[in-house]
């Protein structure tokens, strides 16, 4: 799978960042999250399906997920206490904390049942635990606060009932020199039914923690499900901000395809946004073998590559993709290779650093089949030949295998007619000329010539034949950017 | 005589120049005559990290005495220190060295345990979460520590503790307790649209103008250049910062210095006189006041001072609105 640094990259953690979860189990989950493996294809399903009918009734109706919320934001994590039941006596911190999550477990069931989809949701099951609370609270007052009360048992009333008795002569003893043995008599007294206090409440805080015990594993089964409502509700609520959709997740041994149509990378998207820009969508199908891109400089192949190794991951972890629509199998493992993200390991230069990483590539390929492999600008650190010659060499490696979905993008000539589908930028093809030039001629553009070029540029793929070779925009790209005049002279001299 | 001082305060920090300087001794008069007087009370402490081995290991005893009814809030391994009997009201999810804080109510008299949070703003919270537990009035237990002094943002009132564990000389401890309280007792700024106007560490203002400054040199530049008489501190001050707003010379003269509050003046006595004596002065964003001080002259290290000498030193240094007393004349219940 990609690697921690390239989730920062493809903008993964950003995605996961927006996730918000409301309750400290939905977070962990949130935290934890990890690709479905291939046994988990039903809980994978299920996922998606929740997600889509938590989030059809929250657009419906977002102010009637409130008590649920509000319910979940109260919860504090007492699983160490769920452990500690089971082997030791708990203090009365822990049991207070116990009682008020089964409380909020009540209150939890009744804003749950209100939801249209209650009771349909996949793997979760949210329930009260009423016998397990009359334990902890025996007088069945409900009390958002723990104490053992005077009628835990006759001992503890009476030693209660005598230390008020004390305490009461203590204050209302003259603080006179002869009254100090007098003093000294009752405060010892005080201590004394202090700890007589502190033993009988322990010797009931053993009873109440052994009884509760029995119900510490159906705790831990609802608190599973409470995590898994709450990140799935947190899931729902960010494909509703971001816009997303649920994954169609093809079935196993039926059709062979990655479609994305119209992708986002809601990182991109927020960072150009801010210029005053917007992401142009971007829709890739992929069938197993190879599939390049090429294209302009600038023009956006390596958004592009992200982008897809962005939705796919999300969809192989549950989440809702950034598309207007989306299938694809169950991927077993996603790659990506990209040389600027492979600074020199291990003292190998960059070349050398990124064909180590590619050769490891092509084994994980092996062992995993149906994964997707996508190379960026693949062995563009060496000369043209050779370069041209590795990529060439890896667009057929990956043709041959029928069971890898490989995406490559390049500069180099003819290796497109070598693709079962070729992919370009349409960079600045479709670009006015004669606007172009007067805009780049305008003062503004003196400042800052790469947005003015973004403008310019269309980062849209099409579907190219494969006879077609990279466009030569280049000399075109230099001069926008204004690099010196003398220089570029030089260039086309 | 120390209640009718806390009076009109809602909440109240004590605070000490050092251990065994009585703080404990004002706390416990404070809590007996506020029950005496019908009162539920809150109380809690700024984190105590000084005291934190002692605290830890058990080795200290609690002398804290709580009267049935009272609203704590303490760190959860704290509570088996005390002796009360209790009721669990919240745990607050802040952290301390000694687990997360918990708020309690007394349902017996007894000895506590106060290990509260460290910052102001969880202080603040907690506040406002006993207030809602029906404590009329917050005592805070202030840690023994310059950094701690007087924190507007915490309680509205303090009362200062000193005494003769603080240092064998007696003038030491007189010239720092004096010190100590005039930065207690610093004066509101009269520009109380301030505030708003200091992003920087340093903002030099003149009549015109306000020239945010990194560092203390830029500041005394500026106050030497264009002749200010205003300069605000964002956060600490220290002697380091003093030193370079020395080279500005005579233009300190007359040169009002605006810190946040008291407890950001973080510099030497002599540093601070030095200040005041080129002809500035400091003054505060926030204040509280300095209702009392209170000394000891018993040292836990027996060089004990002369009960008479002491106090009547103490109140020449102390400015006379404030009262100086005895604290073994305000005999505590516990």
């Amino acid at each position: 799978m990609l690697e921690a640094r390239q989730l920062a990259d493809i903008g993964f953690d950003y995605v996961l960042a927006g996730l918000e979860p409301w309750s400290p189990f939905g977070e962990e989950l949130r935290r934890r999250l990890k690709p479905y493996g291939k046994a988990e294809r039903a809980a994978l399903l299920g996922e998606f399906r929740n997600i889509s009918v938590i989030a059809e009734a929250f657009s419906a109706d977002p102010s009637s997920f409130g008590p649920l919320a509000r319910a979940l934001m109260q919860l504090k994590d007492i699983r160490r206490s769920l452990q500690r039941s089971r082997e030791t006596t708990l203090s009365d911190i822990e049991l207070f904390e116990i009682k008020r999550f089964l409380i909020l477990a009540g209150s939890l069931d009744e804003a749950y049942s209100a939801l249209p989809f209650a009771g349909e949701l996949y793997g979760i099951r949210i329930f009260a635990l009423p016998e397990a609370l009359d334990i902890l609270d025996p007088d069945g007052m409900r009390a958002q606060t723990f104490r053992l009360p005077d009628g835990a048992s006759l001992l503890l009333s009476e030693i209660r009932k005598s230390r008020k008795a004390v305490d009461l002569a203590l204050r209302a003893l003259p603080q006179t020199a002869e009254n100090g043995a007098e003093r000294d008599r009752l405060m010892a007294e005080r201590t004394n039914l202090a700890a007589k206090e502190e033993n009988e409440e322990l010797r009931l805080r053993g009873e109440m923690t052994r009884a509760f015990s029995v119900y510490a594993d159906e705790a831990e089964t609802l608190i599973e499900s409470i995590g898994k409502l709450d990140l799935a509700a947190a899931k729902a609520r960010l494909m509703l901000t971001l816009g997303g959709t649920v994954p169609e997740i093809l079935p196993e041994g039926g059709e062979k395809r990655i479609e994305f149509i119209d992708m986002v990378n809601p990182e991109t998207d927020a960072a150009i946004k801010e210029r005053g820009r917007r992401f142009t969508p971007v829709s890739i199908a992929l069938e197993p073998g190879s599939a390049v891109i090429t294209g302009a400089n600038m023009g956006g192949k390596s958004v592009a590559v992200k982008t897809l190794a962005l939705n796919a991951l999300l969809a192989v972890c549950g989440m809702p993709v950034f598309a207007k629509s989306a299938a694809l199998p169950l991927l077993p493992d996603i790659r990506l290779l990209s040389e600027d993200l492979e600074d020199s390991r291990g003292g190998l230069s960059s070349f050398g650093g990124e064909m180590v990483s590619f050769d490891r590539i092509l084994t994980a390929a092996e062992e995993r089949p149906g994964s997707l492999v996508l190379l960026d600008e693949f062995a563009r650190g060496t000369n043209p030949h050779e370069g041209s010659a590795l990529v060439r060499g890896a667009v057929r490696y990956f043709n041959e295998k029928d069971d890898t979905y490989a995406l490559i993008t390049t500069h180099f000539d003819d290796v497109a007619c070598l693709a079962r589908v070729h992919y370009q930028v349409m960079g600045l093809r479709n670009t006015d000329e004669a606007a172009l030039k007067a805009a780049l001629s305008s003062p503004e553009a003196g400042k800052a010539p790469q947005e003015l070029l973004a403008r310019f540029m269309d980062y849209g793929l099409f579907r190219a034949g494969s006879e077609v070779n990279p466009p030569r925009d280049a000399l075109k790209i230099c001069r926008a950017l204004r690099i010196r005049e003398d220089f570029m002279n030089k260039v086309t001299e | 005589m120390l209640y009718d001082l806390i009076k009109p305060h809602s909440s109240v920090s004590t605070v000490g120049m050092c251990k065994n300087a009585g703080k404990t001794t004002v706390l416990n008069r404070l809590i007996a005559d506020c029950a005496a007087a019908g009162e539920t009370i809150g109380l809690t402490s700024i984190g105590r990290d000084g005291e934190r081995s002692d605290v830890v290991t058990g080795t200290k005893k609690p002398e804290i005495y709580v009267f049935d009814g009272t609203i704590i809030a303490t760190a959860e391994e704290a509570l088996p220190l005390g002796d009360i009997s209790r009721e669990i009201l919240e745990t607050t999810g802040m952290p301390t060295p000694m687990g997360e804080v918990a708020v309690v109510r007394a349902k017996s008299d007894g000895f506590i345990q106060l290990a509260g949070p460290s910052m102001t703003a969880q202080l603040r919270i907690l506040k406002a979460k006993m207030a809602g537990f029906g404590a009329e009035r917050v005592f805070i237990d202030g840690a023994l520590s310059r950094k701690s002094l007087a924190m507007p943002a915490v309680s509205d009132a303090a009362i200062l503790s000193t005494g003769a564990s603080y240092s064998r000389d007696i003038e030491k401890t007189v010239r720092d307790t004096a010190h100590a309280a005039a930065l207690m007792l610093l004066p509101k700024t009269e520009r109380a649209d301030l505030s708003r106007r200091t992003a920087a560490k340093f903002t030099v203002l003149t009549d015109s103008d306000a020239f945010g400054c990194e560092t203390a040199a830029d500041a005394a530049d500026r106050i030497r250049s264009e002749k200010a008489k205003l300069l605000i501190i964002r956060g600490g001050v220290t002697d380091a910062n003093l030193e370079a707003l020395f080279s500005a010379g005579k233009a300190l003269s007359g040169l009002e210095a605006v810190a946040e509050d008291g407890s950001r003046i973080l510099v030497s006595e002599k540093n601070y006189s030095k200040f005041l004596r080129a002809g500035a002065a400091f003054t505060v964003l926030e204040s509280t006041k300095l209702l009392a001080v209170t000394v000891n002259p018993f040292s836990a290290y027996g060089a004990h001072y002369d009960k008479e000498r002491f106090l009547d030193a103490v109140r020449r240094a102390i400015p006379g609105e404030v009262p100086v007393l005895d604290v073994m004349k305000e005999e505590s219940y516990a």
